[in-house]
């Protein structure tokens, strides 16, 4: 799936609504890591992977109510590793670095105690340091799904610490690898982990 | 709205990303690549190891040919998907992996030259490989030497597409593409007129890039 040009319209939808409902808004920012599956598997001779490698991620949302035991919430996460390429199982080459930046609104709720469920739907971009090889034409912007669970300790009347996991998936292409003759798109899944604070406007 | 609502729409839509299926190309067509050495004795297959790259290529400036080159050097890295050839002109050919003269080919100097010999209407090429076998292993005695030179006077004819084609056949065989095609359409063809590279030469050179190489590069 591939939307190209709407990463700057999600990102700002993602921002945009979180002044006005000043009121109601609770901000969370988290640092952490994410594990990808791979994004290209081939074979030339042997089995070739290519993945990126656990990447430092920053996460940051902006939620506010929209019914009973319900939060609307608009989420953004960056995060950049090496793009390892493995070659039966063993490191072949380092093709740089790359940045992965998604977007996302979600929905979250209370599930048991202090743990809360959340569903996202966004886009994700991937930002190569290199446009050599199969990112010579770009990555094309991909629709995501993800999901989530969150563990939110009060620290005190506003402040909450947060432990959060994220799950998403995407289909991963780019056009130098249709043109090279790769049919369809990598099912591409990514968990992270990561721990931060959250506040709650008054 | 609740979980018990969110949650099926939220697997019907991960049920509908997930339909897809990635299969990657199968480099077919391709053609023989390997140098058959000494009458069949073995085949020999060379590509530039990682840590090589980017291979450093020096080229006399006379005829416009470093700017020839480089557009052969960007064809080529842009038939790799993974890194597996970079190439960058220098400025100093006693370092260089690759040297590339603007004359005609010289006698070969010593036995083990191995050389690839291009004929154009409007120019000639050829690629010397000094190959010896020491010890355990076959050695590819750096550097390769690429020669292109044209067979008019270049002041009276036009020879910018003839060296283009050239560079980038003799760049070919550079990168290991050791055997010359029957196929006009490849840019490997003995005698070249393809204006870029063919499906069967993109197939061939990414299977040279993994095939494992028993011919090893030194100094």
């Amino acid at each position: 799936m591939r939307i190209p040009y709407a990463f700057p319209l999600a990102a700002a939808l993602a921002l945009a609504p979180a002044a006005p409902a000043a009121g109601q808004v609770r901000l969370t920012a988290m640092v952490g890591v994410t594990g990808s599956s791979a994004l290209v598997t081939d074979q030339i001779f042997e089995d070739i992977e290519l993945k990126p490698a656990l990447a430092p991620t920053f996460f940051l949302s902006a939620s506010l109510p929209v019914a009973t035991r319900l939060r609307a919430s608009l989420d953004l996460s960056y995060g950049s590793s090496s793009a390892d390429l493995t070659e039966s199982g063993q490191d072949a080459s380092d093709l740089g670095s790359i940045g992965v930046l998604t977007a996302a609104v979600a929905l979250e709720g209370p599930l048991v105690s202090r743990l809360s469920w959340r569903l996202s739907l966004g886009v994700i971009e991937y930002l190569p340091s290199e446009e050599t090889g199969l990112f010579s034409d770009g990555v094309p912007v991909a629709g995501l799904f993800g999901a989530g669970l969150d563990w939110r300790q009060p620290l005190s009347e506003r402040w909450s610490g947060v432990a959060g996991v994220r799950y998403d998936f995407h289909l991963f292409t780019t056009p130098t690898l249709e043109a090279a003759g790769f049919s369809g798109s990598q099912q591409v899944s990514r968990v992270g982990l990561a721990i931060g604070a959250a506040w709650d406007f008054q | 709205m609740t979980a018990r609502h969110t949650l099926p729409l939220a697997l019907l839509l991960a049920g509908a990303l997930s339909c897809a299926e990635a299969t990657s190309p199968s480099r077919v067509p391709n053609y023989e690549w390997r140098l058959v050495w000494e009458g069949g004795l073995d085949t020999l297959s060379f590509h530039w190891p990682e840590d090589m790259l980017p291979v450093k290529i020096w080229v006399e400036d006379s005829l416009d040919m470093p700017a020839r080159v480089q557009e052969g050097v960007d064809d080529w890295q842009g038939a790799f998907l993974y890194g597996e050839y970079a190439a960058v002109l220098v400025s100093d050919s006693s370092s260089a992996d690759v040297v590339v003269r603007v004359v005609t080919p010289p006698p070969k100097a010593i036995a083990t030259v191995n050389r690839l010999n291009t004929l154009l209407p409007g120019c000639e090429g050829a690629t010397d490989l000094d190959i010896e076998f020491i010890a355990t292993q076959y050695e590819l005695r750096l550097p390769v030497r690429m020669y292109v030179a044209p067979r008019y006077d270049p002041a009276t004819t036009d020879l910018t597409e003839c060296f283009r084609v050239t560079a980038r056949h003799e760049l070919g065989h550079s990168l290991g593409l050791f055997q010359h095609t029957s196929d006009s359409r490849d840019i490997m063809y003995g005698n070249p007129e393809a204006e870029g590279l063919s499906a069967r030469d993109i197939n061939t050179a990414q299977l040279v890039a993994h095939w494992p190489a028993n011919l090893i590069p030194t100094r």
